[in-house]
């Protein structure tokens, strides 16, 4: 069943731009309309930085469709993974109850099934305490961590191997051990960029501006936006007022403002302002959320909850039966979900593609 | 009695009466020629005009409405200038404010880098931009302690101590304002006050964790706040004032030539629009001296046409109000004959003329005869219509350079210029024949009536025009007594010493009231039923300086003419009360008659005079009768009844004398309140052998028992009369057959000591 679905999902852009090692499928996973992923049938497949590069992937139609274990996801990591005997039970750390966490929750209860057991924190110090107690004196070895606040709870854990998600500074937190990795919160980015250098084919510089500790981060979009002619010009701030002002600075410079959901040094002031002075100097922002594209953002990047549960899932399977978690500190989404201010693009004197059309917005 | 009073006193009755009208209209005309109106709308003009005209500012009402423009324009200049500093205070302030929070902003966004960096280097280039703009005194970057000062900028370094640093309690103040809209505080620090500071806090916020999935761009919640310093800016705002205040002054005289150019127009367009009422001006002071000749221009404008008109209208009424006061002041009402004054007047002037001309001129008083009886028997009514007829006819037979006048009552003035005394006996002569033959036709009666007129020639202004009437009315009353129907001419010398004579007659009475001299008789009257004499008639009598008495109708007239009847009737009243309290101690019962003229009831103190006679003589007010004529009653009517009811309350009786000598007695007889009715003498004294008196007489008893009066007859001469009397029921007699008067109250037919 879970191979029929792997199938099915594989039948949209997926098949068309295949992943070297493709996340395992997740029941359900089928996107939304609103949300289809961009089919960009020039691009190369986006590789995690695990992954293949994009030109050495077997196309999709070519691609076996092994049966494997029917819960059992399709290995991910670079070495091939065996199918476990027996799978143990998660236990799943939800740092409050939003759409942004119960979504990816939701997606990983249904892959998981019985195995899965859920913990709402909603910032209940008891109801994290007794959560925690029961997660460590149970029989459940993974643990998914959804949102900062429940990675963070999942710290005080032992002899448990867990994984985190939706969360963008796990650097400040520690959160990064050998028995605690994670999932990037950040889309693709290479999905990002080549939809970026499409709208704009001009795109040479785009600037962004984060707290601390996100040379990682950069050094791969630099790498994903190097391919496509795009420099990234990386500043680091200490505060939000810092933020506006190294931005009004760093404006001369760039073409576009990529914006990340660094809320270190965002409040809703800043972005207000950065916002208002990107229209007003021309700048093309791409952003983090649909809602600010009626502030004037050009495009929206945001991640897919089943992109994000299917890479749970793989690094669970990864670390399955191994003393502690394989792979990198966070492994990369692979997918986006874009959106296109026509309005903004309009008055930038850019040209939606065809290929892009569907994902346009109107403010 | 009847016998004893002058015909005279009744004509200086009249003559008296009449001049208290003559001197009304006299002292109209002196006040209206002196400026005086009546209460009325001229009057009011007239002090509206004064009050007008004559303030004592001074000023017009062109000029008032003026002054009060300008008053005006002055509150309207001060309004506006005082308003124009306070707004543009409250909008540089407010200016200042913003610019302020401007450069909150600017700074807070230069100095992001210095808070980061803390570095000094990164607080020059900031320097470097504030310093490019004079406005900013200071601008002084604090550590979130508040303690430290980080850097600071001084546009004039040595004001760096003038402005102190912002203390602990503005720090907190500043502190709390992080929920504030507007995280400011404003101040105006220094002894100037043209620096206006401002300070902030300057604030890092970030989202919360994860607060970017989900993010809400509106809600403001969850955002975490920190205070990393404080941020204070000075702006010298004394050049911007300054010049604020050159720009007021510019419009303050702006305003001041605008107003002042306003209030010239505006003087302009008053003094036109009021132009017309100005023009009232002239003719208003003329009005307002008692000119009424004037006509008032009637402008174009509706308002002022409408007090034009109403002035014009004005103007007519007191024009006619003026002739018709002339006219009353000069002439007579009934007759239209010019009146006592004015033909004063116009003798004052032939006397002037007289003085400067050889001819003459001549005045002639003229006297109605047997006026009185017409008037009395068909009453003044008739009187009036007699008198205009005469005037009439007086108008008639005078040239048109002759002035006739009304002098008074009866009497008409004639004043006929230039002429010889032959001429003016003729014209004397030729007014008697004229009014003799007039018949005055009346109630089918026909009355023949004569006149007697005094004349007196004007040949020179050695006497006044009141000693030329005096002079006339004297040679009246010498052809009256001489006859009536007849004129005489003052003789000069010799009625001029007669009408000295007169004076000394008064004189003589005025000293025999003062001194006492006057003598009282008493006349007895008897009950005819018992022959007792119950009563006694006073009766007056006045030394002539010998043994010999004079009567009363020799210096009666005299009295009257120069007003002593009043002074007699109390001198009679004191005197006779006091004898009959004397009387009374030996004869309990006597009772007097006391004769009161018509004037003793103008005397508002008569009843109290004869009640405290009476006490002072212990006499009960029974014991007094007074005795009037029904002339007099009638002609006093109304004070002779009010006094003679209230002296019949106290308990005096009264006599009505003379009755049957007039056609009115029957009418007035129910009218008056008197208890005895004595029957006119003229009846009586020839009753024995006339029958008509006879039946005269014994009517009168039958009408007086008829209505409860008693009868008293006088004039009885023999007993023949006096049984005649007895027999129609009389109850009282007197005359010579019954007693004669004498100095002491007599028993009758005693003849005691008898004139």
């Amino acid at each position: 069943m879970l191979l029929c679905t792997l199938l099915s999902a594989c039948t949209g852009f997926k098949v068309e731009e295949p992943a070297p090692q493709p996340a395992p499928p997740i029941a359900g996973a089928t996107p939304a309309p609103e949300a289809e992923p961009e089919p960009i049938p020039q691009a190369a497949p986006e590789p995690t930085p695990q992954a293949r590069p994009a030109h050495k992937a077997k196309p999709a139609a070519k691609r076996p469709p092994k049966p494997q274990h029917k819960t059992a996801p399709a290995p991910t990591a670079a070495a091939e993974p065996k199918p476990a005997r027996f799978l143990p039970d998660v236990a799943i750390l939800v740092s409050k109850d939003v759409p942004a966490y119960t979504d990816v929750s939701s997606k990983l209860t249904a892959e998981l099934k019985h195995r899965a057991k859920t913990y709402t924190l909603n910032g209940n110090p008891a109801t994290l305490t007794r959560a925690i107690g029961k997660i460590q004196w149970s029989e459940q070895v993974q643990v998914i961590a959804v949102g900062l606040h429940a990675a963070r709870a999942a710290q005080r854990l032992s002899g448990k191997q867990v994984i985190f998600c939706q969360v963008f500074n796990y650097e400040d937190n520690g959160l990064v051990t050998s028995w605690m990795k994670g999932v990037s919160m950040i889309p693709n980015l290479r999905r990002q960029f080549r939809a970026w250098k499409a709208l704009d084919p001009d795109l040479q510089k785009v600037g962004v501006i984060t707290g601390t500790r996100k040379q990682h981060v950069i050094a791969l979009a630099r790498d994903a936006a190097r391919d496509l002619g795009i420099e990234v010009i990386h500043r680091v701030v200490g505060s939000d007022k810092e933020m506006l002002y190294t931005f009004q600075r760093l404006a001369p410079e760039i073409q576009g403002l990529w914006l990340l959901p660094d809320n270190r040094v965002l409040s809703r002031h800043v972005i207000r302002s950065i916002m208002s002075y990107s229209v007003k100097q021309g700048k093309e922002v791409v952003v983090f959320s649909p809602q600010l594209l009626k502030v004037g953002g050009l495009m929206s990047v945001t991640s897919r909850h089943t992109d994000i549960a299917a890479q749970v899932i793989a690094r669970l399977r990864q670390a399955q039966g191994q003393p502690n978690i394989p792979g990198p500190e966070v492994i990369p989404l692979t997918e986006a979900r874009i959106q296109i201010n026509t309005a903004m693009a309009k008055r930038l004197g850019l040209v939606i593609p065809q290929q892009y059309r569907r994902l346009a917005y109107e403010p | 009695m009847s016998h004893e009073r002058s015909e005279s006193l009744g004509r200086w009755n009249k003559r008296s009466s009449n001049g208290a009208q003559r001197f009304a209209l006299a002292t109209i005309l002196t006040r209206f020629k002196a400026g005086w109106r009546p209460r009325s709308a001229g009057l009011d003009i007239r002090v509206v005009n004064t009050r007008l005209l004559s303030r004592k500012d001074g000023s017009s009402l062109v000029g008032r409405i003026q002054l009060l423009q300008l008053v005006l324009g002055l509150f309207v200049y001060m309004l506006a200038v005082g308003g124009l500093w306070w707004t543009s205070g409250r909008v540089s302030d407010d200016y200042f404010h913003k610019q302020a929070v401007q450069w909150l902003a600017k700074l807070d966004e230069l100095g992001t880098q210095f808070y980061v960096s803390q570095d000094r280097a990164q607080f020059s280039g900031i320097e470097k931009h504030v310093s490019g703009f004079p406005e900013i005194a200071f601008v002084r970057y604090y550590s979130a302690t508040g303690h430290g000062l980080l850097a600071k900028y001084n546009a004039n370094p040595l004001d760096d101590e003038a402005i102190p640093s912002l203390g602990r309690d503005q720090f907190d103040a500043l502190r709390d304002l992080s929920s504030a809209e507007q995280p400011y505080l404003f101040d105006n620090p220094g002894m100037s006050g043209s620096i206006v500071r401002a300070a902030m806090p300057v604030w890092i916020k970030s989202i919360e964790s994860d607060g970017l999935l989900g993010f809400d761009l509106d809600q403001d919640q969850g955002e975490q706040r920190e205070l990393i310093g404080f941020l204070e800016i000075g702006l010298d705002t004394s050049n911007y004032r300054s010049q604020l205040l050159k720009n007021i002054a510019v419009g303050s005289i702006v305003v001041a030539v605008l107003l002042l150019a306003l209030i010239l127009t505006g003087r302009q367009i008053i003094k036109r629009a009021l132009r017309p009422l100005s023009d009232l001006q002239k003719p208003l002071a003329k009005l307002a001296r008692g000119e009424t000749n004037i006509i008032v221009e009637n402008s174009g404008h509706q308002e002022i046409a409408a007090i034009g008109n109403a002035l014009n209208t004005t103007i007519s009424a007191i024009k006619e109000r003026d002739d018709t006061l002339r006219r009353l002041a000069d002439h007579d009402h009934l007759t239209g004959l010019v009146n006592r004054y004015c033909f004063t007047q116009k003798l004052g002037r032939e006397v002037t003329r007289v003085a400067h001309d050889d001819r003459s001129s001549a005045l002639l008083f003229i006297d109605l005869d047997h006026f009185k009886l017409v008037n009395d028997t068909l009453g003044h009514a008739a009187g009036d219509r007699l008198l205009v007829q005469v005037a009439d006819r007086l108008k008639s037979c005078v040239l048109e350079k002759d002035t006739v006048s009304r002098f008074g009552g009866d009497e008409f003035t004639v004043l006929v210029p230039q002429v010889s005394a032959d001429t003016a006996a003729n014209i004397a002569r030729s007014i008697i024949k004229i009014l003799r033959d007039m018949h005055f036709v009346e109630n089918g009666q026909v009355f023949n009536i004569c006149c007697s007129v005094g004349i007196t020639l004007i040949d020179t202004d050695r006497y006044t025009p009141d000693e030329l009437l005096a002079q006339a009315d004297m040679a009246c009353y010498e052809a009256k007594s001489r006859g009536r129907s007849c004129y005489s001419l003052f003789a000069g010398r010799n009625d001029t010493d007669q009408m000295m004579a007169y004076i000394g007659w008064s004189q003589k009475i005025k000293q025999a009231i003062d001194n006492d001299r006057f003598v009282l008789h008493y006349q007895p009257i008897i009950n005819v039923r018992t022959g007792r004499p119950e009563l006694f008639e006073v009766l007056l009598r006045m030394p002539d300086g010998g043994k010999r008495m004079i009567e009363p109708a020799a210096f009666l007239p005299v009295a009257e003419r120069f007003g002593l009847m009043i002074d007699i009737d109390r001198w009679v009243i004191r005197n006779a009360l006091r004898a009959l309290g004397e009387l009374r101690a030996t004869e309990g019962t006597a009772r007097f008659c006391v004769n009161l003229s018509g004037h003793i009831f103008e005397d508002p103190h008569l009843v109290r005079r004869v009640q405290d006679s009476l006490e002072a003589n212990g006499l009960p007010p029974s014991s007094v009768i007074f005795e009037i004529t029904e002339q007099v009653a009638i002609r006093y009517l109304y004070n002779a009844s009010r006094h003679m009811q209230e002296l019949m309350d106290m308990g005096c009786q009264f006599a009505l004398d003379d009755f049957g000598a007039g056609f009115s007695s029957l009418t007035y007889i129910k009218r008056l309140p008197v208890d005895y009715i004595k029957i006119e003498g003229s009846f009586i004294e020839n009753m024995a052998n006339d029958s008509i008196d006879q039946a005269m007489v014994r009517s009168i008893i039958q009408i007086a028992q008829t209505i409860g009066k008693r009868t008293i007859a006088e004039y009885v001469h023999d007993a023949r009369s006096l049984e005649i009397l007895r027999e129609f029921g009389v109850d009282y007699a007197q005359g010579f057959y019954v007693g004669r008067p004498s100095r002491t109250p007599a028993s009758p037919l005693s003849n005691g000591s008898s004139e």
